[in-house]
């Protein structure tokens, strides 16, 4: 019984360990593909928010597909 | 940014750098590509398109020059009285997660890989047609040559090509191709593949102060382009798995070829894939579709890769014992 205790233990230790791992490369990613030049120089990264904004100020969007490899 | 930075505020400006988020039934471009720019109004209809490539190198069809200048011609077309825009499929938008697995681990899916899923998914269809191995054909294919800097005119027009006829001559704007208005390379390729595999497409273009109108003879086969620089199209690449020695020039005159025509002997032993076309150890390969071709056995191979794709019928051209003869060949597929 303490044997089983133990073990569901460290799955579930396992599995928060994974996650917050997850989320952390997510993190790094999304920080990557945003970076801070880019956003200093007026570019978005909310499609989204950026249609909201061109129907506002009545601009046309430029709408940039770059892969980061 | 430096080269653009007077002209870029005029647009709100947005980086996509996933494309599993982004419906792709607007945003429908050549996906082998790493840089990509859509000019869209306000309401989300597209005015044009910027980038491209082609198997010189990646930046053969694109530069800051070029990008300023459709921006600059964008802007004009969005103060215009009544603005142009580029036809779009209609229906419910498309997303590739919709056909794609979860991508996971803060992996991204690469725009090749989103080409992948959509090409293997209409395999497993049973839709699969060889020719969506061409999609966003070049106009060189049709004669016409593109500025890079000054993206919407013409460089250099091929001498009796149908662009030549069709009346396009150096130095036109070309203000629309297949009813798609042209601001870009990257717009010419959409117009094109829009366009039917026979019959002709409308053009315009401006010279001085005088439209012209006129149509493209779409001359055969002319969508085909060299595939092998696609990331997502290398499991298509044929090999025509026919090696050998060169002929002499000696060898040639006696067969009645040209000194630089390829001409190479087969090994005794050959491959499978010639081996059921009936071709034979020790015939001599000289020519491909009845293209005279000059070159060596080894340039042979790369010239098959980049006109040739796994799937299709091939004739090669043979020798054997004296006698010309044609045998179809069947690329091996998969």
């Amino acid at each position: 019984m303490r044997w089983n205790s133990l073990r569901l233990v460290l799955a579930v230790g396992l599995c928060v360990l994974l996650q917050s791992s997850m989320a952390s490369a997510q993190g790094r990613r999304g920080r990557r593909f945003q970076d801070r030049d880019a956003i200093a120089n007026g570019w978005q990264f909310d499609y989204e928010a950026a249609k909201e904004a061109a129907r506002r100020s009545k601009k046309p969007l430029m709408v940039v597909f770059r892969c980061v490899p | 940014m430096e080269k653009i930075r007077d002209i870029a505020d005029e647009f709100v400006r947005v980086r996509l750098t996933q494309i599993e988020s982004s419906n792709l039934k607007l945003f429908d471009f050549d996906y082998d590509l790493t840089f990509m720019v859509f000019f869209l109004s306000p309401e989300e209809t597209v005015y044009a398109r910027y980038g491209g490539r082609c198997e010189q190198g990646p930046d053969e069809r694109q530069s800051l020059a070029g990008l300023r200048y459709t921006m600059k011609s964008v802007l004009a077309e969005h103060s215009a009285e009544n603005r142009r825009f580029a036809p779009m499929e209609g229906g419910k938008p498309f997303f590739i997660g919709e056909i794609a697995p979860r991508s996971g681990l803060g992996r991204c899916i690469h725009c090749h890989q989103a080409k992948e899923v959509m090409y293997n998914k209409i395999d497993r269809d049973g839709d699969w047609d060889l020719n969506l191995a061409f999609r966003f054909p070049p106009p060189d294919n049709l004669g016409l040559k593109l500025e890079v800097d000054r993206s919407n005119i013409v460089e250099r027009i091929a001498a009796d090509s149908v662009a030549d006829k069709a009346g396009l001559k150096e130095g036109d704007i070309v203000n629309s191709l297949n009813d798609v208005p042209i601001h870009s390379f990257g717009d010419a390729q959409y117009a094109l593949d829009r366009a039917p595999k026979i019959g002709s497409i409308p053009v315009s273009w401006q010279r001085g102060a005088e439209t012209h109108e006129s149509r493209i003879e779409l001359p055969d086969r002319w969508w085909r382009t060299d595939i092998t620089w696609r990331p997502s199209l290398q499991n298509l690449i044929a090999s025509p798995r026919l090696y050998g020695k060169d002929l002499t020039t000696d060898e040639k005159t006696a067969l009645g070829l040209k000194e630089k025509q390829l001409a190479f002997r087969l090994p005794d032993t050959i491959s499978e894939q010639p081996r059921l076309a009936g071709i034979q150890g020790g015939d001599i390969v000289y020519g491909v579709e009845g293209r005279h071709l000059e070159m060596g056995a080894y340039d042979f191979q790369t010239y098959f890769r980049s006109h040739f794709i796994k799937g299709e019928d091939v004739v090669i051209n043979i020798i054997r014992d004296g006698m010309k003869l044609e045998r179809k060949m069947r690329l091996a597929w998969r």
